[in-house]
């Protein structure tokens, strides 16, 4: 259980679900977690939940001024980083008919958006041969009543898999 | 994942050189009884001798007997299959008005019948073990190839019969997954009907093609071979894995 020694990652959305499962199971592996959340409360339970080689910035992706302040910090505390996991999301399950313009933001600031500027920032302290993972959902290749801003969104998240590796180099979504 | 199949027993067919010897190495390193399977019996010898710990069978994959008979060994001698792995295949590449018909044939033949006769031989003891079905397509398998056309519709066939065992399995706990390689670096490419002194070329040509900059290693599609077998990932099945350095993305 050491494929990850001397790594450090950044998984947003880790406080909770499958980031929480993610950051448990590297820093398993032998790798330093970064974990961001909107919710203090729960970071600090999720900090304590993992118990050793975490640090936990609060912050949401779709604030690009919390995204800079993540990274400043990863920097001065470990240098760079190896692996971003870009799994922050939000769902909100509406019909066309009911949907807000306020909701279509929300959806696509923190899912689309949030995640294009998550691994933007990550850019100037991603280390060589480090590898970027966007936990994307079966949803972007299905139509499923009331998820129709969010399968959009998942469905960008797999288009910037395509480009992004296509860019530069390792970049994974899982769906 | 060390060792995460052991007591596992696994078929590896084509397993004699280039990726499926390497799957087959990859696959007894994590501890599983590994059976490889081969068509020609001097190729299987020389196998032999270089892995005395898999256990070797002759069978051409495109005779549903020669499997049967395989098949029916190793559940003989071991009592169970857990995973199958169909790597048997040929690709030879050709133009439209060069494909003959015996040659076409043999493509479908090795890589269609061969995917399909091995995973029907293997379905009952597969069905009393829960277990895993990997079948190797290529990249080939999604993306056009001129001057490859026949080659490249039998793997997305297999892509297809990949897509409908996963859905026709589920309910008996059987996962059906497929490996896509890139160009791998791998004695067959080297004699793939190439004209020796083109194939400097059409390796370079390769990396070209390739995002990462080069062609594959069969280790590298091992790997993901021995991932998609573990008994750990239990809930992917129907998925067509693409290992091949970001070629398909382009």
């Amino acid at each position: 259980m050491n494929k990850l020694n001397g790594k450090v990652a950044v998984i947003t959305g880790g406080s909770s679900g499958i980031g929480l499962a993610t950051a448990k199971r590297f820093v398993e592996e032998g790798a330093y977690a970064f974990i961001t959340g909107r919710r203090a409360g729960e970071l600090e339970n999720a900090k304590r939940d993992i118990g050793r080689n975490v640090t936990v910035v609060q912050g949401d992706v779709a604030n690009l001024d919390d995204l800079d302040r993540l990274y400043k910090t990863v920097k001065a505390e470990r240098g760079g980083v190896d692996i971003i996991v870009a799994n922050a999301g939000v769902v909100e399950t509406v019909t066309l008919a009911q949907a807000t313009p306020e909701h279509f933001d929300k959806t696509f600031g923190i899912n689309a958006r949030g995640t294009f500027f998550t691994v933007q920032k990550a850019l100037p302290v991603l280390r060589n041969s480090g590898s970027i993972v966007l936990v994307a959902s079966c949803v972007a290749n299905m139509g499923i009543p009331m998820y129709t801003t969010y399968g959009a969104t998942k469905a960008a998240m797999r288009s910037f898999a395509r480009s992004w590796a296509a860019e530069n180099s390792r970049t994974a979504a899982c769906a | 994942m060390a060792n995460a199949l052991e007591g596992r027993v696994v078929l590896v067919t084509g397993a004699n050189s280039g990726i499926g010897e390497a799957i087959a190495k990859a696959l007894q390193q994590e501890g599983a009884t590994v059976f490889g399977l081969g068509r020609r019996p001097d190729v299987l010898e020389a196998a032999r001798a270089r892995h005395p710990g898999i256990r070797w069978l002759r069978a051409d994959v495109a005779k549903s007997k020669d499997v049967s008979a395989a098949v029916e060994s190793i559940v003989r001698e071991t009592g169970r299959l857990d995973v199958v792995v169909n790597n048997a295949g040929m690709f030879q590449f050709a133009p439209l008005e060069g494909s003959t018909e015996e040659m076409i044939r043999r493509h479908f033949e090795a890589n269609v019948y061969g995917t399909t006769f091995v995973t029907q031989a293997a379905l009952p003891a597969l069905r009393a073990s829960r277990g895993a079905i990997i079948n190797l397509s290529s990249a080939a398998g999604h993306k056009p190839v001129p001057g490859g056309s026949i080659y490249a519709s039998t793997k997305a066939a297999v892509e297809s019969l990949t897509r409908s065992w996963a859905l026709e399995l589920a309910p008996a706990g059987i996962r059906v997954n497929a490996i896509a390689p890139g160009p791998v670096d791998t004695p067959g490419f080297d004699k793939s009907e190439v004209p020796a002194a083109d194939l400097p070329k059409v390796k370079e040509s390769f990396r070209e093609q390739v995002p990462l900059g080069r062609m594959g290693t069969s280790e590298e599609v091992a790997r993901w071979v021995v991932a998609l077998a573990d008994p750990g990932a239990t809930w992917v099945t129907g998925q067509v894995l693409s290992v091949d350095g970001g070629m398909s993305l382009t």
